[in-house]
């Protein structure tokens, strides 16, 4: 017996050693991701993980540093132009891209025009529109003239630059090879890129190298997987990163000796969706009631975890939110009194009126955490008002096609979120290019556009404000929650700093010790 | 000459009848493709694909021709390689580039197994062929055990691995399902070679193949010209194995496509990068060429297996040229 | 194989419960037992295995559910009462399916002659040569899902198994001297080959092929869902997607997938001792 347990032992110690020894020589930071990155090419890098990815593996000509203040990456100084109207950057000299070709003026500005080039279609695209022209001076100096003043322009410069002899011209297509291949002049460059994985190896030619020589990013798409990864390993072998961690998680790393909770802004709230086009959901009453029957504290306590529940498009912490407006009280009663006022009686246990009938499909992404349990719990409380919900669940891509393409869904489930502040013109507005709810109110239009032109910040924050109160009260969305944000880091990657949105933008600077 | 004539008419005859199965089998897969609800390209492109790419896409699967046209210039540009660009996991490269490597790893893997499945069933044959009757008591462990699915058998894998290890050798470390285990790189050895078991002991593989075994071997030992054998005092061995090749090779062949199945979802459960793993990569979002791809390999794989396994037997058997000619 | 009464009587128990258990499921309502209740009931442990103080606070042994419950608090126990439902009917649909045009299949396949013969071969063995579980992934991309979509195209995957199997019996009968004596007595051929070969002869192959095809499709409702959710959908429960989503929280508690796995091993393993019992009986008897 006990022979037969050292073999066993020897033999799964043997299968452990082959699966170990590559990574416990290395400095390896590892972190797992729940989506795969769709692109590494800068333009289509939409999905966060491919936003994380390319932070490591690009540089812009300036970035935003722990203290919030923009500093040279590729560009070593600038010069604003008395009257705000241009800008002249100094690059850094010696730069190398990942392939050895020298970093010149020439990629800064194929970059500028590739982004402009109406055949390079991105998203991001609106972010390039304050610059007229881009002209290398020499190889060293680039000059950027602007469509109209703009302060503090180096703020606008973050974006990230891509090598011109990797390009035949500046009509890029999303399918470019190169979304896979990068090069990149970043502290990291791309070694091997699977289904599964992404290697990344440090830069040593960088302008200031990275400490940690190794960075896998694994696909992951199972959160609870990701947390047992994080919890068990410990932070020693295995995962030293989670990105994200699910509220309800955090009590497990709370008193952690390996595992730190750090906390990062981010700017992004849940919702559920209306579809204005479903006819009793164009009705107010009915979204009213809808969003008076939901105790929403409950669904986030039961499901989520901490957060905080919202009136209104944007986040406590953001400039907009206006503390003054009440928040409905969830009251099941008060909800189908409303109902049966505005004419809706129960019939079969659903409430109707006329040829209308309160019975919609929810339709659900299944890569969204936790969306199965939040629907069963907006059905039973849906249901005692005596509204219908029937789910659907789709994977992540049928999802997108039915809900945001073709709008054939009454109600989903889904989060925004923002880089910096919320821009909520897209959703609300009745030509935005994000507002797949058919929502159109002229009001609200009308204060959009106020706040488009509007001449200084303080009255755009007012009209905001605005906005804030009038979605409140007609309810385009049910407004849910925004929740805490924290990541878990182990303890033994040190110098750790966060950044907002990018994540990885000072990561040259971590360290891991071992 | 006589029979080398007839040897070369059941070869060519095979291998056309293959070229009409692989012609039958695309066209099954080709259909399915042009079955897709609603407007075809829509269907099966992912939101957002630009209207080029739909066109192209189109163009790739013949869909704006008449479904037979269509399916004959689809396949003719198959068989040259192409079969057309993936739109999302391996976006921007070809499925081809893509899908042959992974293929291989598949390929490998399956074929390995399968091969180590029949050593064991060979000799497990061996040594249980003298016994005539298992008792019901007995089997039903075995049933239990035998048909248990592949993923059933991967789950239970892991989890004993897990707990092995974690009160024995290191508290640190677990793997969890899919193998996101531990940022190990993902051609590691481990996770192939306890796919490689969860493969050959599920799915009734294994039993399947030890009862055929068995069965060939009863047949053989108790035929008249063993007897004859042993009668004279002779070895029998090299006879029986002589005459165990034919349906060694059959059963291999025949169970390929069995494996083939299996190997999809263990390659998913253990995170090797292989062909099925792309292959369900793919369907979840919606890459149709590179599922179709994928699945053409597939099929391909089987008819020229099929095709050799047949090849192997006329060239080893003469009565099977009597019979084909 | 497994021989004699025991064999018989352990599958068929499992078999038979299984079959009542899908009958009667759709009659009765477990919308109380399927409330979600995460706060409170989250990972209760089965009634037989002792909880941990934490647990039996929100767990009352009393009102302690026999199998569990699961991540949402679900009782672990009626949904696999309830999963059966899922497959149940899905699995007679493939079943008959495959049995009804395998069998026809296999009999003009076997007992005609000349073009039609060569065409019916060449169709099964195009349908033999796809891999079932490549291409029900393909036509599971291709369509929306639904596990009815995979019984049908399961069962006319399995139809070259069933066809083999009828068209080699066939052929061998078909030269024997008996029907021989029916053609020349004038028998219409159409009822020698339904009632003499394929009921009288290939019944036991038939209900064997059924049985083994019941149990693949349990088999594959499960591994569909395990791969990509494409079996029974949420929040109608069946043992493939309750495995599938228990796999996440498989370190947290392990009997929310233990269940459901063994109800998935256990009915493979009893359909199939089932269909081998009861054809080698009816064989048995006929000789």
């Amino acid at each position: 017996m006990f022979v037969k347990k050292n073999i066993q032992t020897g033999l799964v110690g043997l299968l452990l050693v082959l699966a170990t020894t590559s990574i416990s020589h290395a400095q390896v930071f590892a972190y797992p991701e729940d989506t795969r990155p769709s692109s590494l090419l800068p333009f289509f890098a939409d999905d966060m993980s491919a936003v994380r990815m390319v932070e490591l593996i690009f540089d812009g000509l300036v970035f935003k540093n722990k203290r919030g203040d923009f500093q040279g990456a590729l560009a070593k100084d600038w010069t604003v132009d008395p009257d705000n109207r241009g800008i002249r950057f100094t690059l850094r000299e010696g730069v190398k891209w990942h392939d050895g070709r020298p970093f010149s003026a020439e990629d800064v500005v194929f970059t500028v025009n590739a982004a402009k080039n109406p055949k390079t279609i991105f998203t991001g695209s609106g972010k390039f529109n304050f610059i007229a022209a881009a002209k290398a001076e020499g190889r060293n100096r680039v000059y950027f003239s602007f469509r109209r003043p703009v302060t503090d322009p180096q703020a606008r410069f973050v974006f990230k630059i891509i090598p011109k002899h990797k390009f035949n011209g500046t009509a890029i297509n999303r399918r470019d090879a190169f979304s896979r291949k990068p090069v990149g002049t970043g502290p990291y460059r791309v070694t091997r890129f699977t289904l599964r994985q992404i290697t990344l190896e440090v830069n040593q030619d960088y302008w200031s190298p990275a400490r940690i020589s190794r960075v896998v990013m694994q696909h992951t798409p199972d959160k609870a997987a990701q947390v047992n990864l994080l919890q068990y390993s410990g932070g020693k072998a295995g995962v030293q990163a989670v990105i994200f961690l699910p509220p309800k998680n955090i009590p497990l790393f709370e008193n952690s000796d390996t595992i730190a909770l750090e906390p990062y802004h981010t700017v992004s709230w849940w919702y559920v969706a209306f579809n204005h086009e479903n006819k009793a959901l164009g009705d107010p009453v009915v979204r009213n009631a809808i969003v008076t029957a939901i105790d929403r504290d409950e669904l986030l306590q039961a499901n989520l975890g901490r957060g905080d529940i919202l009136t209104g498009p944007f986040t406590e912490a953001s400039p907009f939110y206006d503390f003054d407006i009440e928040m409905r009280e969830p009251d099941s009663e008060q909800a189908s009194e409303m109902l049966q006022r505005a004419g809706y009686v129960m019939k079969d246990g659903v409430r109707t009126k006329g040829k209308t009938k309160l019975s919609f499909r929810f339709v659900l992404d299944k890569e969204m955490p936790e969306q199965q349990s939040l629907f069963l719990g907006i059905q039973a409380q849906l249901k005692k008002v005596g509204i219908k919900v029937d789910p659907l669940y789709l994977d992540h891509a049928a999802y997108k096609e039915t809900v945001w393409k073709r709008e054939k869904y009454d109600l989903t489930l889904n989060v925004w979120s923002f880089e910096e502040v919320e821009d909520v013109r897209p959703l609300f507005h009745s030509s935005g290019s994000l507002n797949f709810i058919n929502y159109n109110n002229p009001k609200v239009d009308q204060l959009l556009d106020a706040a488009q032109s509007a001449a200084d910040y303080k009255t755009y924050k007012r009209q905001m404000k605005a906005l804030h109160a009038l979605v409140h009260k007609d309810l385009p969305y049910m407004f849910l929650w925004s929740l805490d944000v924290y990541s878990g880091i182990s303890k033994r990657v040190r110098k750790v700093f966060i950044a907002p949105y990018y994540y990885f933008t000072t990561f040259r600077e971590w360290e891991l010790k071992r | 000459m006589n029979r080398l004539v007839g040897f070369a008419g059941v070869v060519s005859k095979r291998i056309s009848g293959a070229i009409a199965l692989l012609i039958g089998a695309s066209s099954i897969i080709y259909l399915t493709v042009r079955m897709a609800p609603g407007n075809a390209v829509d269907a099966i492109t992912p939101m957002g694909t630009p209207d080029d790419i739909k066109q192209q896409l189109a163009a790739d699967f013949g869909l704006n021709e008449g479904p037979v046209k269509g399916y004959f210039s689809w396949l003719s540009r198959a068989f040259q390689g192409d079969l057309g660009d993936s739109l999302v996991v391996a976006m921007g490269s070809r499925v081809v580039d893509e899908a042959l490597p992974a293929y291989w790893i598949t390929l490998r893997l399956s074929a390995l197994a399968l091969l180590f499945c029949l050593a064991v069933a060979f000799l497990a044959a061996l040594a249980t062929s003298h016994h005539q009757r298992r008792s019901g008591l007995m089997a039903a462990p075995i049933y239990v055990f035998t048909t248990i699915p592949s993923f059933i058998m991967a789950v239970f894998l892991i989890h004993g691995i897990n707990s092995f290890v974690r009160y024995n050798i290191s508290q640190d470390v677990i793997f969890t399902l899919d193998w996101y285990a531990l940022g190990q790189p993902s051609d590691s050895i481990v996770p192939t070679l306890i796919g490689g078991l969860a493969l050959v002991f599920s799915d009734g593989l294994f039993v399947d193949y030890l009862n055929a075994l068995r069965a060939e071997l009863t047949k053989l030992k108790t035929s008249q010209f063993i007897m004859s054998v042993k009668s004279r005092g002779a070895s029998v061995w090299p006879h029986i194995i002589r005459n165990l090749w034919v349906p060694l090779v059959a059963g291999y062949a025949a169970r390929l496509p069995l494996v083939l199945s299996s190997v999809v979802i263990v390659e998913k459960i253990f995170g090797i990068e292989g062909a099925g793993f792309l292959l369900i990569e793919a369907a979840k979002v919606r890459d149709l060429p590179m599922v179709v791809g994928v699945s053409l390999l597939f099929t391909m794989t089987v008819i020229i297996v099929d095709l050799l396994a047949s090849l192997v037997r006329v060239a080893t058997d003469p009565r099977e040229v009597a019979r084909g000619a | 194989m497994l021989k004699g009464q025991l064999g018989l009587w352990s599958s068929g128990t499992i078999v038979g419960i299984f079959c009542l258990f899908g009958f009667i499921a759709p009659l009765v309502d477990y919308s109380a037992q399927d409330a979600v209740n995460q706060r409170e009931r989250q990972f209760c442990p089965p009634a037989f295995v002792d909880a941990t103080p934490e647990q039996s606070r929100s767990c009352p042994k009393p009102t302690g559910s026999f199998f569990g419950t699961d991540h949402l608090g679900r009782e672990v126990g009626i949904r696999l009462f309830k999963g059966i439902q899922a497959v149940f009917f899905p699995g007679c649909l493939a079943a008959i399916l495959a049995i009804f045009i395998g069998g026809l299949l296999g009999a003009v396949g076997g007992y005609t002659q000349g073009a039609l013969r060569a065409i019916t071969l060449g169709l099964i063995r195009i349908i033999d040569t796809l891999p079932r579980m490549v291409f029900l992934i393909l036509v599971c991309t291709i369509f929306r899902p639904s596990i009815t979509l995979i019984a049908v195209v399961a069962g006319i995957l399995s139809i070259p198994t069933v066809a083999t199997v009828v068209r080699v019996k066939v052929e061998r009968l078909a030269s024997e001297d008996y029907i021989l004596a029916h053609i020349a007595h004038g028998f219409r051929p159409v009822k020698i080959l339904l009632y003499h070969i394929l009921w009288l002869q290939c019944r036991s192959v038939l209900i064997r092929q059924a049985s083994f095809i019941f149990g693949y499709i349990v088999f594959i409702e499960a591994a569909l869902c395990y791969l990509g959710d494409y079996g029974v959908q949420e929040p109608q429960p069946s043992w493939g997607n309750m495995i599938a989503q228990a796999k996440s929280y498989a370190l947290m508690s392990t009997w929310p997938w233990l269940f459901p796995s063994l109800a998935v091993m256990v009915t493979i393993a009893a359909f199939m001792a089932f269909g081998n019992v009861i054809a080698n009986r009816d064989e048995g008897a006929k000789r």
